[in-house]
């Protein structure tokens, strides 16, 4: 095959625009989807502070590299969940990165800085680890990028995440979800930073193209919690529409963005939103989740402390 | 042919008969709209010929989370 724009060997085929590319060429096409997703969704301009919120995959991976290269100014956050040897191996990727394009990084240690381990307070607890994780990584974009000055979080979600999360949306009819789906969440509090997905009309395959033509690490393997996700089974099933009929995942979502989401505007509660009463940060009960979840794991390490002083001293 | 799988886990095959890296994914039962095939660390198109004694990598695309 040959490069569609300059007609040397091609290296990539992109089937849904029935176009190859050589390296350079890709690069090119990639910028420009990057660049018109920027424009087009007024994410942010070359004034605004983006904090890109990374975790050391391909996705973000490229995402940190791109904005760079487009001489943004972005700052990068990675947060390590304590899960394993594979938190410690893509903190590792990720700082290998900051030093290597001389990038700031901004690293938030779940068990060192708040004192809890996902994993066993998940199973204390009974909520699945992804539950968890989602509650503590919203809540910790929003409060560094609040105490930094930030004006707005970048994450690097694709078009097949956008696509699998609206595909589960749509199995299940969430309006309430549907109505919210976006590219851009707006600010809606004082307190509650805008976010935006400038990768969302390009795919993982291509996003992993990207980190493999600019040689960028990344972590291969998947969290091990995520094995057996329904969204992977979504994607595997949104690819085998994609083989058939090309276009179709980028059809459904950006129809869906253009018509379909309007049509659930009216199912989207405004919440009433308020500070939490220990830390500050916006919620809609008394005391935000995250705090909640920091007072369950306070209670639990109290339990086994008591109960290990017990067996230590059984005559007391 | 050696066709090695790098994610999410380790794995090799071996493949004879294979002609292009579009039969490749279709005796493999892997989708090339989530998968990149390289040789010597090179990416290639489905229309790309295969020989036997090429060593290829697929490399999955799909994440999850």
């Amino acid at each position: 095959m040959r490069c569609r724009r300059c007609g040397d060997k091609a290296e990539i085929y992109l089937k849904r625009h029935n176009a190859a590319f050589c390296n350079d060429c890709f690069q090119v096409y990639y910028s420009e989807q990057v660049r018109k997703n920027i424009r087009r969704e007024k994410m942010f301009g070359s004034k605004d502070r983006v904090l890109v919120v990374v975790s050391g995959g391909k996705d973000s991976m490229a995402l940190w590299h791109k904005l760079l290269k487009e001489g943004y100014d972005v700052t990068a956050m990675y947060i390590n969940l304590g899960i394993g040897d594979y938190s410690d191996r893509s903190q590792e990727i990720v700082e290998r990165f900051s030093e290597e394009y001389e990038a700031p990084l901004i690293v938030r240690n779940i068990e060192k800085d708040y004192g809890f381990n996902i994993p066993r307070l998940a199973r204390e607890i009974r909520r699945s680890t992804c539950s968890l994780c989602g509650t503590i990584k919203r809540y910790l974009f929003n409060k560094v990028a609040l105490d930094g000055g930030f004006d707005v979080v970048a994450t690097g979600h694709n078009l097949d995440d956008e696509a699998a999360t609206l595909f589960g949306n749509v199995l299940s009819w969430q309006e309430g979800y549907l109505a919210r789906q976006s590219p851009v969440l707006p600010s809606t509090h004082p307190k509650l930073v805008k976010k935006v997905k400038p990768l969302f009309t390009l795919t993982e395959r291509e996003n992993l193209a990207y980190v493999l033509f600019n040689g960028i690490s990344f972590i291969h393997e998947e969290c091990p919690h995520a094995l057996g996700a329904s969204s992977i089974l979504y994607k595997e099933v949104l690819n085998q529409l994609e083989e058939a009929s090309p276009g179709t995942k980028q059809r459904f979502l950006t129809n869906f963005l253009k018509k379909g989401r309007k049509n659930f505007e009216a199912c989207s509660e405004t919440p009433d939103l308020r500070e939490c009463s220990i830390c500050g940060q916006v919620t809609t009960a008394e005391v935000c989740s995250f705090c909640r979840l920091r007072q369950m794991a306070e209670k639990k390490k109290m339990k086994a402390d008591l109960w290990a002083q017990e067996s230590e001293n059984p005559e007391q | 042919m050696r066709v090695i799988f790098r994610m999410p886990f380790k794995r090799e095959v071996e493949v004879k008969g294979v002609k292009t890296v579009k039969q490749l994914a279709e005796e493999l039962n892997f989708s090339l709209e989530s998968h990149l095939v390289l040789r010597g660390g090179k990416m290639l198109t489905p229309d790309e010929a295969l020989k036997e004694d090429d060593v290829v990598e697929v490399l999955s695309a799909i994440s999850g989370g």
